[in-house]
């Protein structure tokens, strides 16, 4: 599933339910997918910009990848990124971000 | 030197959306005072977020032939969208009756499977021992997550047993400088059980007495606050 959301769009309001719906179709539990809506909504409060997001299901685990975040704004939150989900990494001006069962 | 903002807004009310951009960077420090006014109540980004739109709504009407600055016009619809959302998030979050009834029974449904399996259960999992179907618990679940977090005041204070030299050792440890100082001591404990002792949302339950759901709510609220605090110290680019 992808989309793209304007600077203006409620992107906190957006993205959590996707979370919710598509952890809930790779089996996630629901401390997992809440810890990842965190996730997302911390990188997406820290600046209002346009941005996309990806989200990609298989059954067991989930990847998020939200693109155009400040990467140095990125490397000092790594770690608290790296309590939230599984796996964390920069990639193309984004970050993306998996939880395995 | 950048474009006037009344001619900036004729061509966002034309679809402009290069122009909508550069209307929002020239007018976002009419945002970010108006913004000020109601810091504290609600998030900072989503009052700023809220403040874009009315900006938006304001170009879509205005006629630059009536000679107002487009500041002074767009200011009432700015005010206006900020004012809504700060009813929006101060108000109880008003569900239709069965949702509500929803939660409550999703709610109970996972401290018991908690308790049981002693881990967080799947959406599934509540939706089979909750007998609902997996929509209904999806819209229970959203409808929490909407919810204005429970105050940290009804815990009791001897749970929160951190010395300040511990928080302030965990706190150096995640790089956040100062901006946790400025929190209250029980949200910076919340964050510090979360982030530097890396407890489980359900092992900070237990420790302090309350629900998981609960204390996902207290730590999206207090780390809403450090996104917050990182946006000030953001270039604005």
């Amino acid at each position: 599933m992808r989309t793209r959301l304007s600077a203006a769009a409620p992107q906190v309001a957006v993205l959590g339910p996707l979370a919710l719906v598509m952890g809930s179709r790779a089996g996630l539990s629901l401390e997992q997918i809440d810890d990842l809506a965190m996730a997302i909504e911390l990188v997406v409060r820290h600046r209002r910009d346009e941005r996309g997001a990806e989200f990609w299901a298989e059954p067991g685990s989930l990847e998020v990848f939200i693109s155009e975040v400040d990467q140095a704004w990125l490397e000092q939150h790594l770690g608290m990124l790296a309590v939230l989900v599984s796996e964390t990494e920069l990639d193309a001006g984004g970050v993306r971000l998996r939880v395995n069962v | 030197m950048s474009e006037p903002a009344e001619l900036l807004a004729g061509r966002v009310a034309r679809g402009d959306d290069a122009a909508a951009e550069e209307l929002v960077d020239a007018m976002r420090p009419l945002v970010s005072s108006m913004a000020t006014r109601f810091q504290g109540r609600v998030p900072r980004s989503d009052l700023e977020q809220a403040g874009v739109v009315g900006l938006l709504r304001a170009a879509a009407t205005f006629d630059a032939e009536h000679g107002t600055p487009f500041g002074g016009y767009a200011a009432p619809f700015v005010m206006g969208e900020m004012l809504t959302c700060v009813r929006q998030q101060s108000a109880p979050v008003r569900v239709p009756r069965s949702v509500a009834e929803n939660e409550r029974a999703v709610a109970a449904t996972v401290d018991l499977l908690t308790s049981e399996h002693g881990r967080s259960p799947t959406v599934a999992e509540i939706a089979e021992r909750a007998k609902l179907d997996e929509e209904a618990v999806l819209d229970a679940l959203r409808a929490s997550m909407a919810a204005r977090p429970v105050s940290l005041d009804e815990i009791e204070p001897e749970r929160f047993g951190e010395t300040d030299e511990t928080l302030e050792a965990v706190e150096r440890r995640l790089e956040l400088g100062t901006r946790l100082d400025r929190l209250d001591r029980r949200s910076r404990v919340v964050l510090v059980l979360r982030f530097g002792m890396e407890l489980s949302q359900r092992e900070i339950a237990e420790r302090l007495g309350i629900s998981q759901m609960h204390v996902s709510r207290l730590l999206r609220a207090a780390m809403a606050e450090i996104a917050d605090e990182g946006e000030d110290d953001a270039p604005s680019g």
